[in-house]
């Protein structure tokens, strides 16, 4: 197999050519990593500057005000693009409704063989769908611009769209990343209120009629029929019927977030880069990642991991990956420190 | 450039993010181009890394701040190396650094003269001169070349790795590697096109 594949490669017309004169340019010459990295936290921080707002609440409201535009212009343009709708479906055949209709697909999934025969990872999950969850079982939802969506056991979700699910009782955990300059919030409505985010990790409970939201990244507001209520890093909300709303803390890698680990969607490790994988391993513990030093952090960005991590939970994966590298890491209460 | 090439279309999704603000699309970025440029500036300022890294640092700085600016007329590498080389002129007025002339390799009189006797036979005397040239010649492309083309031109036709060889150390399988390798060859080829009007087989004596 090698030597044909040599043969394969060297058999091209013009490789002795090209060859030649790509030789000529000699090994290109190195970056001592230490230049990378001062080069590296200096951009870093003039990027962060740039598009960052030190006042988060400003972005916030500009966020919120980008959706709200986009929202009135739901109402205002309906009239004109009606018009032209009704002409248009005269001419063109409609769209495959099934292509439309897809909302969702099942990553992983925890329970007996009979859930998993339902529910098998790459099923197509639509808008319409009403996902039940038993003593045991739970499912892992892989949504568009890679958010997911965690279902914990015993639970009850219909699914309206692609970015808005209806969660009559049960408890489901979104992760929808740190991109938070985006077309919209994924929205969980449940009976005492609607819960949006705004690029968050967060997980929504409903419990009867008691509703509790515990963010771990980010922010999320809390619409119920009378107020509007907010949620940050590190809360938990408890909401019920006459007895107003309760806050209280909730650690990022509190025991609370355990049942979420074995519904963790499978990091791909295909040309992902060790930092790539640290950052994940990070976020899924809800611990923030730290280099002792910028060599440490490039070091990290220049070493591809290769490999499967399929089936470890995030901990057990961070564990696998660095035996094989010459990476030193210690986890703290709320930090994956990164040595070397 | 008008066209909207695939490469274009991938440059504009990554400056999009990067502009707003997108922690792994600017890791990305820093990832794919930073070697690009340091190396692309290394051989603008005779090799001083020093220099490298003070006119480096100026021009990725003023790129994430206008990020939000790219329309894709140009390549993104192509906007980099343009702001690269005002601020190379920058850096060299500031510190009374007398500059020849703010020329690109490509301007370079010795490369164009390389250029108009390329193929032919003058019956120069200085091989080793004109060794040089065309090494220049493949130098500029291969940094026009995305990093991984670029690798894998050098291990297989430099270090004379064997396929097998190169698929271990990009931790790819036997088939990509021969796949990768015939992209880049054909990237190499089109590149050198572009930059310097002649097919690279002309260069072969």
């Amino acid at each position: 197999m090698s030597e044909e594949s040599d043969k394969r490669v060297d058999a091209v017309d013009d490789d002795a050519a090209l060859a030649s004169i790509i030789k000529l340019a000699g090994e290109r010459p190195d970056i001592p990593l230490a230049v990378e990295s001062r080069v590296y936290h200096r951009v870093e921080e003039e990027w962060r500057n740039a598009t960052v707002s030190q006042n988060s609440d400003e972005v916030y409201r500009k966020v919120r005000s980008s959706w709200r535009r986009g929202n009135l212009m739901r109402w205002i343009l309906p009239a004109g693009v009606a018009a032209t709708a009704v002409i248009a479906t005269v001419f063109m055949s409609q769209p495959d409704p099934v292509a439309v209709r897809v909302a969702a697909t099942v990553s992983t999934v925890v329970g007996a063989e009979q859930f998993g025969a339902k529910y098998a990872s790459g099923a197509e999950i639509h808008a319409g769908d009403m996902i039940s969850t038993g003593e045991g079982e739970g499912l892992s939802l892989l949504l568009a611009r890679n958010e997911s969506l965690r279902i914990d056991e015993n639970t009850e979700l219909r699914v309206d769209a692609a970015d808005q699910y209806t969660l009559l009782r049960g408890r489901v955990y979104a992760d929808t990343g740190q991109f938070i300059y985006r077309n919209g919030g994924l929205k969980i409505d449940t009976p005492l209120g609607l819960v949006t985010d705004v690029g968050t990790q967060f997980s929504v409970t409903a419990r009867g009629e008691s509703l509790d939201v515990a963010v771990r990244e980010g922010r999320v507001d809390v619409q119920t029929a009378t107020d509007v209520h907010a949620a940050r890093v590190g809360e938990r909300l408890l909401l019920a019927p006459g007895e107003g709303a309760t806050v209280t803390d909730l650690d990022t890698h509190d025991d609370y977030w355990d049942w979420i680990v074995d519904l963790t969607p499978a990091f791909d490790l295909t040309n992902r880069s060790l930092l790539d994988f640290l950052k994940w391993a990070a976020r899924e513990t809800g611990r923030e990642l730290i280099f002792i030093s910028d060599e440490s952090r490039m070091s990290a960005m220049r070493t591809d991991v290769h490999g499967s991590v399929s089936g470890l939970t995030p901990e057990e994966a961070l564990q696998a990956i660095l035996a094989t590298t010459t990476v030193r890491y210690r986890i703290e209460r709320d930090k994956i420190v990164i040595e070397s | 450039m008008n066209e909207t090439t695939p490469q274009v279309v991938k440059d504009r999704t990554l400056a999009a993010k990067v502009a707003a603000g997108d922690r792994d699309a600017f890791d990305l970025f820093f990832k794919e181009y930073f070697p690009r440029l340091f190396r692309f500036t290394l051989t603008r300022v005779d090799n001083n890394v020093e220099l490298a890294e003070e006119i480096v640092q100026r021009t990725m700085c003023i790129v994430v701040r206008k990020m939000g600016t790219y329309r894709g007329e140009a390549l993104l590498f192509t906007w980099l190396c343009q702001i690269c080389r005002n601020e190379t002129s920058s850096v060299f007025r500031q510190r009374k650094i007398e500059m020849q002339e703010d020329l690109p390799i490509e301007d370079h009189p010795a490369v164009q003269a390389a250029l108009e006797s390329a193929g032919a036979d003058d019956g120069r005397p200085d091989a080793a001169l004109r060794r040089e040239e065309i090494a220049n010649f493949v130098r500029v492309t291969l940094q026009h070349l995305p990093s991984n083309y670029a690798e894998a031109l050098e291990l297989k036709y430099v270090q004379g790795y064997s396929v097998r060889e190169i698929a271990s150390k990009l931790h790819i399988g036997e088939k990509a590697a021969e796949s990768i390798l015939s992209r880049s060859r054909a990237a190499f080829k089109e590149r050198f096109k572009a930059i310097w009007d002649i097919e690279p087989n002309f260069l072969v004596d």
